[in-house]
């Protein structure tokens, strides 16, 4: 008796691990696909592996992601870092403001929180040297977070990711966004054919896209409604979202966006693909 | 429609209590009141990471006082970044101490051999690195030779790489034999 219990508890449980797969109906910019990527890799929250490291954009590939939103900040000495937080303790076991230190007081850090004490802070050249590109989907999420927001600063920062994307040959591959219009007008001044998103609150977001030319918007998930992104396609201006989880992928895939940058890869995997 | 199985890590830890409960409702209807020199455990947490297999032989050295030997292996991260099948391991060994009938404490101390994957910052693939930490143990620990239940549940920290020290905390289920 107790023999079939237990057999039929773990039964049970496989039972409720199966899961259906949703059919979609995609009609988006996108050529009626939704990119995936993974936020800052593998997504915020618990992961594999630290956010923004090497090893998350690795995996996130591995797993079948489309590719990879990064956040990229830059060194004193003009090192692209990708880093979300403003303080390196806040993560690692490094103390101080990227912007303000050289990449080799930076790149021995490593993250402090468990399970993560093995990996280091990456640069972006690190990631596109070892892994290359291929025919993955990149998205910089570009932190200036430099106080000195002077127009020097801003061109170093600009020629740094310029010279990256042209050494790579990754400019179809990479979109760039930013909350700075300022900064995204130069850098389409810079170098053309770039795609560039801002991003901020909905109506913002389209306003300034539209005034720039922009290729489109990042905007949180839970902001944006169909009816949106449909006037935003019918502007030309793809939507790209971030913060989702299986909460809330089924709602936001049938709002038929471009991009989702999800904090959940497996279940948008497995919606998707 | 197509109906597909999710979650790798739902399958493995089901699958270990699936043969636990098979083998301890198998073995429970044997009855004997000898001494139980062997125990198997499966533990989360403790000196093997983040969870284990153990195996333990067990010396009676005075009425309600036992030496124990524990050997173990556990796995972590089957699949590394580059997603190929390479898991981190961890092996502890320790030595305990317990004092008690059925209900016991238990202390000891030991170490634990890990190899686990880490990135070569030269070419960014993995590699394997070895080190050993220094592992501690004490606890509650219950067994019932009638029904060779077991149950451990303690503080265990550790000193990784014999470097840090670690706060930890280990709960295990098994049976004795």
């Amino acid at each position: 008796m107790k023999k079939i219990t237990f057999i039929t508890a773990i039964f049970c449980i496989f039972l409720f691990s199966c899961s259906k797969d949703e059919e979609y109906n995609i009609n988006n910019l996108n050529n009626n696909k939704i990119s995936i990527l993974g936020h800052g890799g593998l997504g915020v929250g618990v992961s594999q592996y630290p956010l923004d490291s090497y090893e998350a954009v690795e995996k996130a590939i591995s797993m079948g992601a489309d590719g990879s939103e990064i956040d990229i900040q830059i060194s004193k000495d003009s090192v692209l870092v990708c880093f979300h937080d403003s303080y390196l303790e806040e993560a690692t076991d490094a103390a101080g403001e990227i912007y303000a230190m050289n990449w080799t007081d930076i790149e021995n850090g490593t993250f402090k929180d468990s399970p993560y004490q093995r990996y280091k802070i990456s640069s972006l050249e690190q990631i596109f040297a070892h892994s290359g590109a291929g025919d993955h989907l990149y998205t910089f999420d570009i932190k200036f977070k430099n106080p000195d927001q002077s127009v020097a600063n801003r061109d170093i920062f600009q020629r740094a990711l310029i010279r990256l994307i042209e050494k790579y040959h990754i400019e179809q591959n990479v979109t760039l966004e930013s909350p700075d219009p300022d900064f995204l007008q130069s850098l389409q001044a810079k170098k053309s054919g770039l795609n560039l998103f801002i991003y901020d609150d909905v109506d913002v977001a389209f306003n300034t896209a539209k005034e720039l030319g922009l290729k489109g918007i990042t905007v949180r998930a839970d902001d944006i409604s169909a009816e949106q992104v449909t006037e935003a396609h019918n502007n030309g201006i793809f939507v790209a979202v971030f913060s989702t989880t299986r909460r809330n992928h089924k709602e936001v895939i049938q709002k038929n966006v471009d991009i989702i940058q999800t904090d959940d890869l497996e279940d948008l995997i497995d919606r998707l693909k | 429609m197509r109906y597909k199985l999710q979650n790798s890590l739902i399958l493995q830890s089901a699958g270990i209590l699936f043969l636990l409960c098979v083998s301890y409702s198998s073995l429970a209807q044997k009855d004997t009141t000898t001494h139980m020199k062997n125990a198997i455990y499966f533990e989360m947490g403790g000196a093997g990471g983040s969870h284990s297999m153990n195996y333990e032989r067990v010396l009676k050295l005075v009425p309600l006082l036992d030496l124990n030997a524990r050997v173990g292996v556990g796995f972590d991260n089957l699949v590394d970044y580059k997603g190929n099948l390479n898991p981190d391991l961890a092996m502890p060994v320790m030595a305990t101490v317990m004092y008690g009938k059925n209900h016991k404490i238990e202390g000891g101390v030991g170490q634990t051999f890990s190899n686990t994957i880490e990135t070569n910052i030269n070419t960014g693939e993995p590699a394997r690195m070895s080190n050993f930490s220094t592992t501690f143990y004490i606890g509650y620990r219950y067994q019932n030779p009638a029904k060779r239940l077991l149950l451990r549940a303690g503080y265990s920290p550790y000193i990784e790489f014999n470097e840090t020290y670690k706060h930890w905390v280990g709960i295990s289920v098994g049976f004795i034999f």
